[in-house]
This record gives structure tokens, sequence and C-alpha cells, in this order.
């Protein structure tokens, strides 16, 4: 384990890139955390009235719904910690590393562990970050500010953490599979923003498809399972029920995918040659 | 003496190619042994496949007459094909994961950067490095753990004379240290420099396995020449363990028979008053034999 947490941290110790990503990352879950009350001020002065309300009162960053509200909002930039974790193994495979560090004397697990341990420091420092940030942004603009408040729903941190570790174990499959990192790039981004959302939106939603077997599809496709373990939280702000826990059934279809990302990428790394 | 490596029956395909067939190797202790053939022949690919990098489709191999595992292969210096490192990083960082990996300490990477004439060099970047130094540094990398064991896959590809010379040395003085060296090549002379034992594959099937000593043995023939070979070649034909005098540009190709060597010669030819001015007793080269062995099994 340390061995290869080491292993891992002589890679990008002096690899500028790596390190230029994680700050440009980590800066935007920072604009995105605190940019709530901007946003509202924003649409108040545009004249937005959110069923009579003036927005500005929305008690964005209020313990404990600043958990759910940031993790479903920040999630979106996950992509970005995937586009590292690409990166990465695509460096391994082009500079043909890989073959190098087993030829060297490293074992294929323990390979294995340490690229999860890459994306296990990047999903624990996002975490991290989300935390600071969702805390002071609590400590200034909530209305209650109790121990049992603020550390109420902190499921919705280790929901948001589990989400980028599905998510970029899958990017590490991608990466194999595919070993052009900007062509895993752009499928990514597409598939996970674009196609498989309207895909479940179209086949939940259309009449054509109500009640029939396609509707209950979308639920088990993986982007969609990361996107329900935390239901967007808005809609209670215009008093309709929103779902405060993180749904076990999602919960299980997310850990299946993150079972079958990984037993793939070991298969791959198992079976294929490296030449 | 001890084995090193044994390969037992090893075989790999690719879809209808079959690179490696039924091989079957053992190299022993000390030895610096040479696998020759043609491009394609399957060399890299055995050696892909006992550096546990490519599957076999059967067959085993030992190193060190145990079942091969990672920790083993931290006993073995490497080089397969070209240098891989990150281009981005510097010759030290790069040296810093390989010995991370082989368990060694960082303090072995200047003496072996010093070895290899990069130590100047240490801070530069990968990508700086010209193909010959990107080939030393891989030669360091598989230097750092100080292994019994070094597989140099063509170590100098695409060198110039001067580096090509440079590695040559670097080889010899690591086989002088008891180290046991496998070398693929297609150079042929190279391998006639260096190795001691060699063999040749074709098409994944091994044609001909033995010491270089024994392949590069003396022969009956000899060039001689005088200040008037006209003379010399009357003179020679008086001698009845002579078979053969033939001319070939300025001297003459002598084969003898019986218990005729270069010594008898020159006093034969002394004794009947010429002076030779070239005597030299031909040997095979690698490349003659290796062209035999490759023609013999067509």
């Amino acid at each position: 384990m340390i061995r290869a947490l080491k292993l891992e941290w002589l890679k990008v110790k002096s690899y500028k890139v790596f390190w230029a990503l994680v700050v440009m990352y980590l800066f935007s879950v920072v604009l995105v955390s605190f940019g709530g009350n901007f946003l509202l001020q924003y649409l108040k002065a545009e004249g937005a009235e959110l069923n009579g309300i003036d927005p500005t009162i929305l008690p964005l960053y209020d313990f404990p719904d600043v958990w759910q509200n940031l993790t479903w909002v920040v999630s979106f930039t996950k992509i970005l910690l995937a586009y590292i974790v690409i990166i990465s193994i695509n460096n391994d495979l082009t500079y043909n590393i890989l073959r190098q560090n087993i030829i060297d004397g490293l074992s294929k697990k323990e390979y294995l562990l340490s690229k999860l341990i890459l994306i296990g420091a990047l999903a624990l420092l996002s975490t991290v970050v989300l935390f600071i940030a969702g805390f002071i942004n609590g400590a200034v603009y909530s209305h209650v500010f109790e121990t049992n408040y603020i550390f109420d729903e902190l499921e919705f941190l280790g929901a948001y953490a589990l989400d980028i570790f599905v998510f970029c174990s899958l990017a590490f499959l991608l990466s194999l599979l595919i070993k052009k990192a900007g062509f895993v790039i752009v499928s990514l981004t597409i598939y996970s923003l674009m196609f498989e959302p309207v895909l479940g939106l179209v086949l939940e939603n259309a009449p054509y498809f109500k009640d029939t077997f396609w509707q209950q599809v979308p639920q088990f496709l993986p982007v969609n399972a990361l996107n329900n373990l935390i239901a967007a939280p808005f809609p209670k702000y215009i008093f309709k029920e929103v779902m405060t826990d993180i749904p076990i059934k999602a919960l299980t279809i997310v850990l299946f995918w993150e079972a079958f990302f990984i037993g793939s990428i070991v298969y791959i790394l198992n079976r294929r040659d490296l030449k | 003496m001890e084995e090193i490596l044994k390969i037992a029956n090893l075989c790999k395909r690719f879809g209808k190619l079959i690179a490696v067939d039924h091989l079957d190797l053992t190299i022993k202790k000390g030895q610096v042994y040479g696998l020759l053939g043609p491009n394609g022949s399957g060399k890299t690919t055995t050696l892909g496949m006992i550096l546990n990098v490519v599957a076999q489709d059967s067959g085993s191999f030992q190193w060190f007459g145990k079942v091969p595992n990672a920790q083993l292969r931290t006993q073995i210096g490497s080089i397969l094909e070209t240098p891989c490192f990150y281009p981005y990083l510097s010759a030290v960082d790069n040296l810093k994961i390989a010995a991370h990996i082989k368990n060694v300490s960082v303090k072995t990477i200047e003496p072996t950067l010093e070895r290899v004439g990069l130590l100047s060099r240490k801070d530069d970047k990968f990508k700086a490095f010209s193909l010959g130094m990107k080939q030393r540094l891989s030669i360091a990398a598989a230097l750092l753990a100080d292994p019994p064991v070094l597989i140099l896959d063509e170590p100098t590809n695409g060198l110039d004379p001067q580096g090509i010379a440079e590695i040559r040395h670097l080889i010899q003085n690591i086989a002088n240290q008891e180290k046991t060296i496998i070398l693929a090549s297609h150079l042929l002379d190279e391998v006639q420099k260096i190795c001691t034992d060699f063999c040749v594959l074709r098409n994944g099937k091994k044609l001909y396995d033995g010491s270089v000593a024994t392949i590069l043995k003396d022969t009956d023939q000899y060039e001689l020449s005088s200040s008037d070979n006209e003379q010399l070649k009357q003179t020679l034909s008086l001698n009845n363990e002579i078979q053969s005098v033939d001319v070939e540009g300025d001297y003459l190709l002598v084969t003898t028979c019986g218990e005729l060597k270069a010594e008898g010669l020159n006093t034969f030819c002394h004794q009947n008053g010429v002076v030779l001015t070239r005597l030299v007793n031909r040997k095979n080269s690698l490349e003659q034999e290796f062209l035999k062995i490759l023609e013999y099994n067509d």
C-alpha cells in the first residue's frame, strides 16, 4: 500500500501538467461553492421570481442543506478529475511506462493499486476542499450554527467521494481500452454529459415509453446511477418534496458498476500483452 | 554450473503468426548469451514472455530455479528495445521510479549515472536527451540494483559508431564482473565480440545453440604472400601436405591437410629461400556460420 502510494507520488511529484490541472480543478470547486449567493443576486437583478419569492432569501448555505446543495452542484466538475486520471493512465501506456514498471519488478496488482490510490487521493482532496468551502459558506450565511445541524447529512460528502471514485474508475477503464487520450476525453465528456442524461430523460419521460420496460432502464446506467446518488435539492425551494437520503438502490447499482469497472481493468491488465 | 534461466516448450501466437514455437533454452550463470535471428524471428517476444509483459500460450520458464514472480524480476536488469521513460521528468526523477520499484536506495542513482557518463546531465529532462543518451539512461536503469542478470535487447540500436563502441565497452565491463547477460541482436559482429554462447532463432524456432568459441575455431586455410607470389606458389607445390593453392588478390589462399600449421608453413618457406610478408590463419566468422545455419535449415 505504502509502496504503491510512493510510486504514484514519484510519478506526479515533478509533473507540472498534473499540478496545473489539480489547481485548476480545485479553483473550479471553490468558485462553484462560493458562487451561490452571487447567482441569486444576479437572478434578482434580472427580475427573476420563484413563485413570487425574492431569490436572495433562499437559504442555500443553511446547515445541513448546504451539503446536499453543494455536492449536487459541484459533482458536475468531476469530469475534470477524470481528465487527470485519463492523462495519467495514457502517459503510462504511450510512453511504455507500465511495461517498463512490470519489467523492473512491479506486479500488475501493485500497478492497479497505485492508480486506485491516485483516484482515491483525488476524490479525498476534492471532498476535503468541498467540506471546507461548505463549512465557510455555512459559517457566513447559515441561519443555524449548532453542531447537530452542521454535521447532519454529511453522508452527502461520502456519496460525493464515491461518485468521483467510480466515475474516475470508468475513466481508468476507458483509458486502458482506448489508447488515445484525446479520444477518451471527448467520448467520456459527450457520453456522461450529453448522451446518457438525454437518453435517460427521453426514456423516463417520453409518453411512448411510459409504463414500459424501457422506462426502467436509465437508472441502471452508470452515469445516471451516479447522478441518482445525490438527489437534486433545489425543488424543495419551490415546496416540492426532495429526497434527503442516499437511495440504497442507486448505491447498489453504483457499487455493482464499480465492481464491473475494477474487474474489467484487472482482466485487461492480466490479459493484454504489453508490446 | 548454476542455471539462471530455463525455458521449456514456450509458445506464443499472434493470430495466425507463430511468434515463438516450442522454444527450449537454458542459460547458465556467467554466460554472455547471444540471441540471434533475423528481424521478426521472435527474439523480443521471447524476452517479453520471460519478463511477464507478454503472456505465453503454453510452456513455462524458471528464473534462478524458481517460478517467476515480480520480486524475482527486481533481480534482472532489462532493456527491451526502446528506452521507456517519462519525457517530462529529469533523468534522476525517472531513475527514482525504477529504484523504488527495485527496492534500492536512491544513493545508487548518482554512481550509476556516472558509470554511463550521464552524471552531468542528471537534472535534464529525458526529452532533451539524444538517442545515445536515452539508451545509456536505460542501461543505467537496468544496472541500478546491481542485478546478477542483464537482458539487453538491441542495446546499440540507432547509436552512432562511437555510441556503439561505448555501449559494447560497457557490456564487456559488466560481463567481466561474472554477471550473466542475455543479448538479443541481429548485429553478428556485436555478438561475436561479446558473447560466450549463442542460439539462432528463425520464425520462433530454435535452429542452433552452442558456444561461440567452438563455432569460431581455426580453419585449415592460410593467407600467404611474399615479394614474389609466383615463386611462392611454385615452392608451396613441393609440399605434399598442402591440398590446394589459390590466388586471391595480392595473396595466396593455401589449404593444408594433416599436421601442417602456420609454424610449419613458415619454416618450410624459409628453408626453401622464400621470406613471407604475410601469414594469416583464417578463422570462421559468426556471420558465415550464421548464414550456413539458416541455409542448412531452409
